[in-house]
């Protein structure tokens, strides 16, 4: 394990990534020690005479929100919160819907056809929209929020795995495994998943951008994280009035979300590489 | 002297959507293999020979007929002792590239049939695993590499340690050389040789080769259409071949010497299409001897008297013969 790690830190954009998650990863954990401000605490030179947020500047450094409270603060304790649901909330979509493809591909038969038809007809459904049923009937709180997400998260990933678990069980390395004498389970586990493993990891860390933003979707419409609790997207939703006239409000979180997303990708896709024995080492 | 392997009156049908009897691919074969023998299975693509090998193992299910391996009824195991039966018969596909997994190092893949069959302790199978790669002519460095990383004929060699790690008792080859250079194809064949002779194994060697076959085989059986039409051994099939196909075949083998040459018997079009075979004999319309009664009555297979009584029997389906009638 440690010598994936030595692998992946030979990878620069790799290494970049990984030291953007611990910075984030850091920032979430440490939230109280290292915030300026108490995130939810609206000051009184918090706004501008007119009652617009204030830019950037020695006292308030990324500005201030339209409540007049301190971005730089919220955004760090929002960490705590995307990058939880991006985590949990993905993970469990991820495992959900690989083990139902994976099944479902292997099987196949009245199995895998019964699997796949509850998978469509997930997909059909308007996913927001079963988002918000679900939120309803539960309280929200982070944890059934990252639930909710999940639920509707996982129809993606099992569509692709399921196939992708047809075309490799259709690969003759497979067959010559059986032929050995393999227990289904051997197969499953130590043939199948590791060339699952690219599509999967992929799909892991696009899913975490997504997730991200559904959770800011479900926060602006009310069914999400309970303000003030802040999230990155429940930042960019609460302030998109002022779009215009303070872009900051907006850009900053977005930045947020990007960075962390796109820093999962890039380590997904090292990983994916090393994972490989055909691409080990390449870049 | 039992035979190792028995297989009576076996039948294979896919089911095509939309056609009512779908594809016979194997058609009532039966034969005999027996320890220490290698049976070689010859034929054109599509003739159903791989389907067969396959059903040897049961890798696929017959969809009819009986299966006797090493005195048990193979047919008859459920899925689980036939899983454990399997580390006895093993089997070595064409493309060693496609059937070795590529995300395994070697040393896992040739390790693995003692894993599956949890044989020896983790010390005895780490030393089991260097003696055969050394066996199959390859250097210990090798284990730590994938097979990516090795060419045609190293990567065959892989697959064959793999495949007699567990000291099976038959081995099903198909096509294990037909991907190989030449000159490679020669080598593997003598390792599989040395092999049979040091691990007493037995083999099914499945190739569209007679030249191949005609190397490595002691009876040869030669299929048409999912149907053995002609079985003997192989230097009577090589010598004496009766049915007006194995002819055409032995015809087509490439002779160096020029004074050995036969007359090149050309075949017209192509093996029939199985979901509709011809009436009758099935090779009837591509046969330059072909008589009335071959494309209405379907041959039935005649044992022959070879000149060397202590030979197999030679088997033919033709109508150009007669039971017992002088080969």
């Amino acid at each position: 394990m440690s010598n994936l790690v030595r692998r992946l830190l030979k990878r620069k954009l790799a290494t970049f990534a990984i030291i953007i998650i611990l910075l984030i990863t850091g920032a979430a954990i440490f939230a109280p020690w290292i915030s300026p401000y108490n995130p939810d605490e609206q000051f009184m030179n918090g706004l501008s005479l007119q009652g617009s947020p204030l830019p950037p500047s020695h006292h308030y450094l990324l500005g201030t929100d339209l409540l007049g409270r301190d971005l730089f603060s919220r955004l760090i304790f929002g960490a705590r919160t995307s990058l939880l649901i991006g985590i949990l909330a993905n993970g469990v979509a991820v495992f959900i819907g690989t083990l139902l493809g994976l099944i479902a591909g292997f099987m196949r038969g009245r199995v895998g056809s019964a699997v796949m038809r509850f998978t469509d007809l997930m997909m059909a459904f308007p996913a927001l929209l079963l988002a918000i049923a679900l939120a309803s009937i539960f309280s929200p709180s982070l944890f059934i929020v990252a639930l909710v997400i999940a639920m509707v998260n996982w129809v993606q990933i099992a569509r692709v795995v399921y196939t992708q678990t047809i075309s490799i069980s259709e690969r003759e390395f497979i067959e010559a495994t059986r032929s050995l004498g393999a227990s289904t389970q051997r197969i499953l586990f130590k043939h199948l998943l590791p060339h699952l493993l690219p599509t999967i990891l992929v799909w892991a860390t696009l899913g975490i951008a997504t997730t991200v933003l559904l959770e800011a979707t479900l926060s602006f419409l009310g069914v999400g994280v309970r303000p003030p609790t802040p999230s990155w997207g429940n930042i960019i939703f609460e302030n998109q009035a002022y779009f215009s006239t303070a872009p900051w409000l907006v850009f900053l979180p977005g930045i947020a979300i990007i960075a962390l997303a796109l820093s999962f990708n890039l380590l997904g896709d090292a990983l994916r590489d090393e994972l490989d024995p055909t691409q080990r080492g390449r870049s | 002297m039992t035979p190792l392997l028995s297989v009576r009156d076996l039948v294979k049908t896919f089911d095509v959507k939309g056609k009512g009897d779908g594809v016979r691919a194997v058609s009532h074969v039966s034969l005999d293999v027996a320890p220490g023998q290698t049976l070689g299975i010859v034929g054109e693509s599509g003739s159903g020979k791989s389907t067969l090998g396959r059903l040897m193992l049961r890798l696929l299910e017959p969809t009819s007929g009986n299966i006797a391996f090493d005195g048990i009824s193979l047919t008859d195991l459920n899925v689980k002792d036939l899983r454990r039966k399997r580390r006895d018969m093993q089997m070595i596909f064409q493309d060693p590239l496609a059937s070795l997994d590529p995300r395994m190092s070697v040393r896992n893949l040739i390790g693995e049939p003692l894993i599956i069959h949890g044989l020896g302790t983790k010390q005895e199978q780490s030393d089991k695993v260097k003696d055969m790669i050394e066996r199959v002519g390859l250097s210990k460095d090798a284990l730590d590499r994938f097979p990516h990383e090795f060419s045609g004929g190293q990567r065959q060699r892989i697959s064959i340690a793999r495949a007699m790690i567990t000291l099976p008792k038959l081995i099903v080859a198909d096509e294990p050389v037909s991907s190989l250079d030449v000159s490679i194809q020669s080598q593997i064949l003598n390792l599989m040789l040395d092999l049979r002779r040091d691990l007493n194994l037995t083999y099914v060697f499945i190739s569209h080769d007679l030249a191949v076959v005609q190397h490595i085989a002691d009876t040869v059986a030669v299929m048409y259409l999912g149907e053995i039409v002609e079985m003997a051994s192989a230097t009577e099939i090589f010598t004496n071949p009766k049915h007006p196909y194995t002819r055409a075949l032995i015809s087509a083998i490439p002779q160096v010497d020029v004074s050995q040459r036969r007359e090149r018997i050309v075949l017209g079009g192509d093996i029939p299409s199985p979901q509709q075979p011809p009436t009758g004999c099935h090779f009837h319309p591509r046969c330059p001897v072909a008589m009335p009664i071959c494309s209405q009555i379907t041959p039935a297979s005649l044992t022959l008297q070879t000149l060397d009584k202590s030979a197999d029997a030679h088997t033919v389906s033709c109508h150009l013969y007669t039971e017992g009638s002088e080969s």
